[in-house]
């Protein structure tokens, strides 16, 4: 290819062109979503809440997946990454956008509002009442005197209203009175403070903004100069921002979703979320990439092989995601600790158990068993069933951390159009934002030190070049 | 009938090239010419030499599955049956059996015989082990460990002839072609 050529192709390559249903879905689904958020805003305020929170998750574990495979390309030097690139590296610069969605989960975090379904309610306190028991028997084994003194408050001193992060309700009754029933608060206070929290998710999204952005600057930059030395700084950022990614990535996880049962335990949660994340992210960058090859801007880029590579790192982190999974199970459930189990116990029951039981089938049995075979994984029609399966499972499984705190028989069933609502909404501004990044950029890393290997054509070696006399 | 060799029964015609490209190229050639008992033998393995030879994707993977699925279930039996129906051992007032506290075993047990069943079929399919093979014997052929790329199609053949696969092998490229006996 002569450089006249390049940069001719390079004009023409950037412009995406979608059909015209495909280009207005974004905003059909804004605008459908608005309504339906709006509609739910003042139809159930505390299912909206959640609801909002397990969309806004859904769509982070995406953005958050594709940040970890720009990364991984950048450790591990791997060529077949380079040419589906820019697509991770645009979902990945919407993480420090999706502050945005964040905003007003900020905002309700700590404002009691919170209405729990009946059925629920008297689990809960059930639940509770065990737990403080379980506690005051260990605290009188082990003298600790200070935990009791604080149980002696045991019961509800709000109005049947819960707050969205119910910890945040502790420790202001515990900053205006002095005193407070939640042991498992006061025993965790050094982590969960307003002040220290707000602290934490501003720090996320600052950190993901600077990681993202500039990886995708020097990317870009590459683009004009195809200087190594952009690959060379990527490389510094990817060392440094894999350690920030893994612990970024878990406090989001513990902050936003865990921290929703502030009561329980769970070492594993913030890999668990990663397992669950980046199993999306690169089925949705597959999807993605897929697309783009079929309507032309990464026709010859993302080849055959590509597709099978994707589809088989996809493969694995769905063992991944099983083997995370099933060990959290399997720990508490072997433990059988009560302050660890009732999570578990919660989600057994009612309408819940089929969930988990659609979580163990539909996240892990069914895509294992059907991507077992190598050439199913560069089959379209194979592929698009398992990515419809794996967003709605992964769907399934944010709504399973999350909704159960409100919803205990069938409640989230009738509600569910304020979840879709959300999703639509969320979903029509990122993907807006997204093709607006890849119209602006050249659809592929063009010059990457890679792009030839990852395009399946051979460079010859200067050397090589010499002795054949050319 | 004055000579050992006359007694000889032939293997195959075995031909020699310098390159892997040499190799992938003739590959190509003998595939479309319609032969199915030959093989390509080289010192490291050449990528796209399945495409070349028309191969079809390896068959291992059945062994391994069907093995594995054994290892899982045979695993749960084993538990089922020696903590449950045999000898009931209640552990911390859990079910004598459970899914869950056996898994991690019959997890373990799919992967030891679906490793023994990749290994197994990998052998089978093969036809392994075999104490001796007529290439083996000459001396040429020994280069393989080296620097050379032999095409070798063997007289059990259907469509083998000894004069018409000769042609075939010359017009591949190959600077020297040799019948191999048993």
């Amino acid at each position: 290819m002569t450089a006249k050529k390049k940069t001719s192709a390079k004009k023409a390559e950037p412009e995406l062109k979608l059909p015209e249903w495909a280009g207005k879905v974004p905003l059909i689904l804004l605008i459908a979503g608005a309504v339906l958020v709006l509609a739910g805003f003042f139809a159930d305020r505390s299912h909206f809440a959640h609801a909002w929170l397990v969309s806004f998750m859904f769509y982070l574990s995406i953005c958050l997946g594709a940040f970890f495979v720009v990364l991984l390309h950048y450790l591990f030097d791997s060529y077949w990454i380079v040419s589906i690139r820019r697509v991770a590296e645009h979902l990945a610069c919407l993480l420090p956008l999706m502050v945005v969605l964040f905003i007003p989960i900020a905002i309700w975090s700590g404002s009691e509002f919170v209405e729990v379904e009946p059925d629920a309610a008297h689990h809960h306190e059930e639940q509770a009442h065990k737990t403080i028991e379980a506690t005051e028997k260990a605290a009188d084994v082990s003298g600790d005197t200070h935990s009791s003194a604080h149980q002696e408050e045991a019961g509800h001193s709000h109005e049947g209203r819960l707050a969205f992060y119910q910890w945040m309700h502790s420790e202001k009754e515990y900053k205006d009175t002095g005193k407070t029933h939640d042991h498992a608060w006061f025993a965790k206070r050094g982590y969960l403070s307003k002040g220290f929290w707000n602290l934490r998710w501003i720090f996320c999204f600052a950190i993901w903004g600077f990681f993202t952005w500039m990886l995708r600057k020097h990317s870009l930059e590459q683009d004009k100069t195809g200087a190594a030395e952009c690959t060379r700084k990527c490389r510094v950022l990817a060392a440094v921002g894999v350690f920030v990614f893994a612990a970024t990535l878990t406090i989001a996880a513990i902050d936003w979703m865990k921290g929703l049962e502030h009561q329980w335990f769970s070492t594993m949660y913030g890999v668990y979320y990663f397992a669950g994340s980046v199993w999306t992210s690169l089925i949705t960058i597959y999807i993605i990439a897929l697309f783009l090859k079929k309507t032309g801007p990464l026709k010859d880029i993302v080849r055959e092989s590509t597709l099978k590579d994707n589809a088989t790192l996809f493969f694995a982190f769905t063992v991944f995601y099983a083997y995370i999974h099933f060990s959290q199970y399997f720990l508490i459930w072997n433990a059988a600790i009560p302050e660890e189990t009732f999570w578990y116990v919660k989600r057994e029951d009612g309408p819940w158990w089929n969930v988990g039981m659609l979580i163990i089938f539909g996240h892990f049995f069914v895509p294992f068993l059907m991507l077992l075979r190598i050439d199913v994984k560069t089959r379209p029609e194979v592929m698009i069933t398992v990515a419809v399966l794996a967003w709605f499972l992964h769907f399934c499984d944010m709504s399973y951390n999350i909704m159960p705190l409100i919803h205990r028989f069938g409640g989230w069933m009738q509600n569910i159009w304020i979840d879709i609502g959300c999703l639509a909404l969320m979903g029509g501004a990122l993907s807006m934002v997204f093709i607006y990044f890849f119209k602006q950029h050249p659809p592929y890393p063009q010059k990457d030190p890679r792009i030839a290997e990852t395009m399946g054509v051979y460079v010859p070696l200067h050397s090589e070049a010499k002795a054949s006399g050319k | 009938m004055d000579s050992l060799d006359d007694y000889q029964i032939p293997y195959g015609l075995m031909a020699e090239f310098g390159t892997p490209a040499d190799a992938l190229h003739a590959a190509e050639k003998v595939r479309d010419a319609g032969y199915t008992r030959w093989d390509v033998h080289t010192p490291y393995a050449v990528h796209g030499m399945d495409e070349a030879m028309g191969l079809e994707n390896s068959q291992v993977g059945w062994f391994t599955f069907i093995c594995g699925l054994c290892g899982f279930f045979g695993g749960m039996l084993m538990i089922w049956y020696m903590n449950s129906y045999d000898y009931g051992l209640p552990v911390g007032g859990k079910p004598n059996f459970s899914p869950f506290a056996s898994f991690p075993v019959a997890y373990e047990m799919t992967i030891l015989l679906g490793a023994f069943g990749s290994l197994g079929g990998m052998l089978f399919l093969n036809r392994l082990p075999r104490l001796h093979h007529p290439l083996l014997k000459n001396i040429r052929f020994a280069e393989v460990t080296h620097d050379r790329f032999y095409v070798v199609i063997e007289a059990d053949d259907p469509k083998y002839d000894e004069e018409e696969t000769h042609k075939l092998l010359k017009k591949t490229g190959s600077k020297h072609i040799e019948l191999v006996n048993e």
